[in-house]
């Protein structure tokens, strides 16, 4: 039982922090490198908030929430749209670098040093045992129900609203959607500010539950193979794949050896590329493209 | 206009003295810094070059040493070999300095040692764990002031479990996947094997790991009443706090790092966690160790961090008893049979000698966090270990 | 014959088109450029001297991948992990039989070889980012490896790797390491020059253009890939292990997955497909920290809050690649493309023949 909620409680986090890839990948057919790094930022800046803010710790949220959006969006006008139509390759040493910039910046503002804003804030992680023994916390209930949210409200988005539409014909097909008259730049930056926002949901709740520094950016890397094994254009393919790769992770440690954990997504992924290159729910073409 | 000229020429003539006043001082004792001050190891070593930094310049504030100054070269290398070894041939070979002092991770070690070798330069590891090579037989020119040391500490921790535990030990262990840190962990295991206690379990976590969860779970259904952790400071809390949401009731130890340690007890608040060190903590309310808080406040390091104060200390001792001049050679024979003691902040001194530059013996305590008092409290005094029997010992046991 | 024009329109045989220093001007200038290599040990300081060792085995290291993906059009991400082989090969060997260099190195050109075709064969039915990904398996592989060896032996911070010896000779000091590297360095490049301009080449950028179009011409698409993959692994060892050489160690914490995102940075940094644009390349990012450093290092601040500049210099150096990509997204190459082209057609703005 408690492997089963382990692997609810890892895999609500993938998928939030997947989410934000395939995202940015339908708008823009950049890989964001840096989702990892603009993770850790929504992260420093809830914690920035809830200091700045002594007694009001759930102001905090939307507000840190903002800033990831608009940080998303400028990341888009500032780095992306300059690199329409030059070399994939540069596009993505662009985000490399970004991630590297924000690194920096986050060192300057607030040294490298271990912060857990959920101690700044007040509030308690505490354990709740579940029916057949299993225990999760309130952090890790949170995220499940997250996940499920943004799954459900993006599903929504796209399949109801008319941005949310025009979002979809935009990452079809750009030159055709523009010519119908929807505003491109305004529906890719939007794509960004999706993602970072997700990540910064991601963010506040791994920050909470087991730490905020600088390196946290890195289980955006692990978030990775979780986007390509379930298509990296196809949000349906998310939760599978996130609770296939979380599930996987969580018997490999507990009997197999330990060790294997961050190569089980990578494996995962390889099967996945010899019988299915395009993902379980991706564009069968999309191989061709990057 | 001739009024202008004259203003110039006094402000030019001021300038003059105010640029040549440092050439009129004495001229200063050269000492070289590498450490990872940014990249993913900065989390464990910013502080401590910050305040080694804090200590020096307060010795400089107070006239130096035998009348000359320190002069401070430090170079940030990520944590990577590579820059470390440009580091390292920058302040050796051309900043020429009489003394490196390492402060990264081990990865860096070997390739600093291949410059300080050809170099025949003194180099101290103050912050970074103590490398194979300071303990007995020592390489000539390698030294070591970190508290810490992957096999030795294991021993320690694993013996004080048994004693301090009515009940039969059922030790789980949790490690980062670093070449060093398994080899601790390997010595805790073969030990406690030796005296009795059952090993049920270990984890050994990819650096990358994102949620400890799942390692915690394999460690607490192995039903272990005490896991032991040594590794970089966030893959020794994490499998615990961890245990603690899984709802564990079981002992928790650690290899405590001052200045982490020290804002983790207050946070958490619980009893279970026992902390391993070296070097005395904030949290027991130590007086020598608020001074040198305030030391470190004074001359603008923003947190104090233990190692690098004892780090610094060493080097202040060393640099007094080479005297001036001082020649790397002449270091290097001083530092051999140097005893630096730091009050209130280490058990006893760390006394080294020709063949041993870890120190002739290690001092530990363990401290458990007290929530009625809300402050540290000692589980065990100040004990002396004899490094060099109980490397002996250990060769026994792990063979 | 007219020989020894720099214009195309004017070359009238395939060997004068193929020339590697086609014109007296090229020569003139390589001349001085080479002079000045070999006199730089006179002036240059041991962290300079350090720099350009450094940058020579970067630029062996960006040869071989600039070979495979550059050329052959085939992304690798297992280059970190290719070159870690290498080091380890070399360093094994030195620590557990006490091979001399001249055996240990071509050990781990080998063993590279062998993993080429290892990475070579899932090329043959993968393509783009889902072939990048399963070069990106082989690096974790390898490393586990590393990872397992060096723990199981117990070498808790690396194995040193001595100084390479020919009889008493032993390769020691900044001077001796600048010559040994500049001249391997020097020959790779003639290597990869020539592997360009003649048949493997032509056979790589050919698949790398349009491999139906390739095989339709004749090419035979998978034994090419195969080889571009076993010639560039074969050659990232060998800069693995000339690395460990010339650090003196090798270790598995130094091969992370960054060291291959700095590869690639170089080769596009440099311009892909290109043999100049790989040495400028490596040129750039291994020497542009270092600049950042000691431009910030200009900047007076009081030594309270000097270890701030390092989070400084840390996110300047992000910002600085970041807008040179914006600016140059197809590399240094195309910027001196642009200045040759400029001065080619001096007084002109364009090509007077064009028409």
């Amino acid at each position: 039982m408690q492997l089963l909620a382990n692997t609810l409680a890892l895999a609500s986090i993938y998928i939030l922090l997947a989410v934000g890839y395939v995202v940015v990948y339908r708008a823009s057919r950049v890989l964001n490198l840096a989702h990892g790094e603009l993770m850790m930022l929504a992260g420093y800046a809830f914690f920035g908030l809830v200091s700045a803010t002594p007694g009001h710790p759930l102001w905090a949220v939307p507000a840190a929430l903002v800033v990831s959006f608009l940080a998303g969006v400028g990341v888009y006008a500032t780095l992306v749209r300059p690199m329409a139509g030059h070399p994939l390759f540069s596009a993505v040493l662009v985000t490399v670098s970004l991630g590297i910039l924000l690194r920096g910046l986050v060192l300057l503002g607030w040294t490298a040093d271990i912060l857990y804003p959920l101690a700044v804030s007040g509030y308690k992680n505490v354990p709740w045992p579940l029916p057949g023994g299993a225990v999760l916390t309130t952090i890790d209930l949170l995220s499940i129900l997250m996940a499920v949210t943004v799954l459900l409200a993006l599903w929504g988005f796209f399949a109801r609203s008319r941005l949310g539409i025009q979002m979809r014909a935009a990452a079809e097909n750009p030159l055709l959607a523009a010519q119908r008259g929807v505003n491109i730049h305004l529906v890719f930056s939007l794509s960004w500010g999706i993602s970072t926002f997700v990540a910064g949901v991601a963010a506040i709740l791994y920050a909470s539950k087991v730490r905020l520094d600088p390196e946290i950016g890195v289980i955006g890397l692990r978030a990775f193979p979780v986007a390509l094994v379930g298509g990296l254009d196809s949000l349906a393919g998310v939760a599978p794949a996130g609770l296939a790769i979380a599930l996987l992770e969580n018997l490999a440690i507990r009997y197999v050896s330990p060790l294997l954990s961050d190569v089980v997504p990578f494996l995962a992924l390889l099967v996945m590329l010899f019988v299915r290159p395009w993902g379980l729910f991706g564009t069968k073409e999309e191989i061709e493209r990057v | 206009m001739a009024g202008t000229f004259r203003v110039l020429a006094w402000l030019a003539f001021m300038a003059l003295l105010v640029i040549s006043t440092p050439a009129l001082a004495q001229e200063p004792y050269k000492v070289g810094i590498t450490a990872a001050i940014t990249g993913p190891a900065a989390v464990e070593y910013a502080a401590r070059v910050e305040t080694f930094r804090a200590y020096m310049s307060k010795v400089n504030s107070e006239g130096g040493i035998n009348g000359h100054p320190i002069q401070l070269g430090y170079e940030d290398d990520r944590g990577e070999p590579a820059r470390a070894a440009t580091n390292a041939k920058k302040l050796v070979e051309q900043d020429k300095v009489v003394l490196l002092v390492n402060t990264s991770v081990s990865a860096t070690y070997k390739p600093v040692m291949a410059t300080v070798t050809e170099a025949k330069t003194p180099l101290l590891f103050g912050g970074g764990v103590c490398p194979q090579e300071v303990f007995p037989p020592a390489n000539p020119l390698m030294f070591c002031t970190t508290s810490f040391a992957a096999q030795i500490d294991s021993d320690f921790a694993v013996r004080f479990m048994k004693e301090a535990s009515k009940d039969k030990v059922r030790l789980g262990t949790a490690t980062m996947d670093i070449p060093i840190a398994r080899i601790g962990i390997d010595a805790a295991e073969a030990v406690g094997r030796k005296i009795g206690i059952e090993i049920v379990g270990r984890v050994t976590m990819p650096p990358g790991t994102a949620d400890f969860t799942p390692f915690s779970s394999k460690l607490k259904d192995a039903g272990a009443n005490w896991v032991f952790a040594w590794s970089p400071w966030s893959f020794e809390i994490g499998p615990y706090e961890a245990l603690l949401n899984l709802g564990w009731q079981g002992n928790y130890m650690l290899y405590g790092h001052q200045q982490p340690i020290d804002a983790a007890y207050p946070r958490l608040n619980r009893e279970n966690l026992y902390a391993l060190v070296g070097a005395s903590i904030l949290a027991e309310g130590l007086p020598e160790l608020k001074a040198m808080q305030e030391i470190a406040a004074k001359h603008g390091a923003s947190r104090l961090d233990v190692e690098g104060g004892v780090a610094a200390v060493a080097v202040h001792e060393a640099l007094k008893a080479c005297g001036w001049p001082c020649s790397r050679e002449k270091l290097q024979g001083a530092m051999s049979g140097l005893s630096i003691t730091v009050k209130g902040v280490k058990g006893g001194p760390i006394q080294w000698s020709r063949d041993n530059h870890f120190r002739t013996e290690q001092w530990y305590k363990v401290y458990r966090w007290d929530s009625a008092r809300q402050r540290a409290v000692t589980a065990k005094e100040w004990t002396k270990v004899d490094v060099a029997e109980k490397l002996k010992e250990l060769r026994e046991i792990i063979k | 014959m007219s020989r020894g024009t720099g214009s195309p329109y004017l070359k009238t045989t395939y060997p004068s088109d193929a020339a590697l220093l086609g014109t007296p001007v090229r020569r003139f200038w390589l001349a001085v450029f080479g002079l000045a290599a070999l006199g730089f040990p006179l002036v240059g300081t041991p962290v300079l001297m350090d720099l350009l060792c450094r940058t020579a085995v970067a630029v062996v290291g960006a040869h071989a991948l600039n070979l495979v993906t550059g050329y052959a059009g085939q992304v690798s991400l297992g280059h970190a992990g290719l070159m870690a082989a290498g080091a380890f090969t070399a360093g094994i060997l030195t620590e557990e039989l006490g091979a001399p260099f001249w055996l240990a190195l071509p050990a781990a050109v080998l063993v590279g070889a062998l993993f080429g075709v290892v990475v070579g064969i899932p090329s043959l039915r993968l393509r783009g980012l889902y072939l990048a990904l399963s070069t990106l398996a082989l690096h974790f592989v390898i490393l586990y490896l590393a990872s397992e060896y060096q723990s199981g032996r117990g070498f808790a911070t690396g194995l040193l790797v001595p100084r390479p010896k020919v009889g008493p000779w032993t390769l020691a000091g900044a001077t001796a390491w600048y010559y040994a590297l500049g001249g391997v360095a020097t020959l790779t490049t003639l290597f990869c020059l020539n592997l360009a301009r003649t048949r493997p080449g032509r056979a790589w950028m050919a698949i790398r253009d349009r491999d139906v179009a390739a095989a339709s011409m004749g090419v035979n698409v998978a034994a090419w890939k195969v080889l571009a993959f076993v010639v560039s692994s074969a050659l990232t060892a060998f800069g693995g292990g000339l690395w460990a050489y010339y650090l003196g160690f090798v270790s598995v914490e130094a091969f992370s997955f960054f060291l291959t995102v700095e590869y690639i940075a170089m080769v596009v940094i440099g311009g892909l497909g290109s043999v100049l644009g790989a040495i400028l390349g490596a040129t750039f990012v291994t020497v542009l920290p270092y600049a950042v450093d000691a431009i910030v290092n200009l900047v007076p601040v009081p030594d309270r809050v000097h270890t701030h500049l390092f989070a400084v210099k840390f996110a300047a150096f992000g910002l600085l690649m970041a807008v040179f990509l914006i600016l140059e997204p197809r590399g240094l190459v195309s910027v001196w493309s642009r200045v040759r082209t400029y001065f080619d057609l001096w007084p002109f703005r364009y090509h007077p023949l064009k028409g």
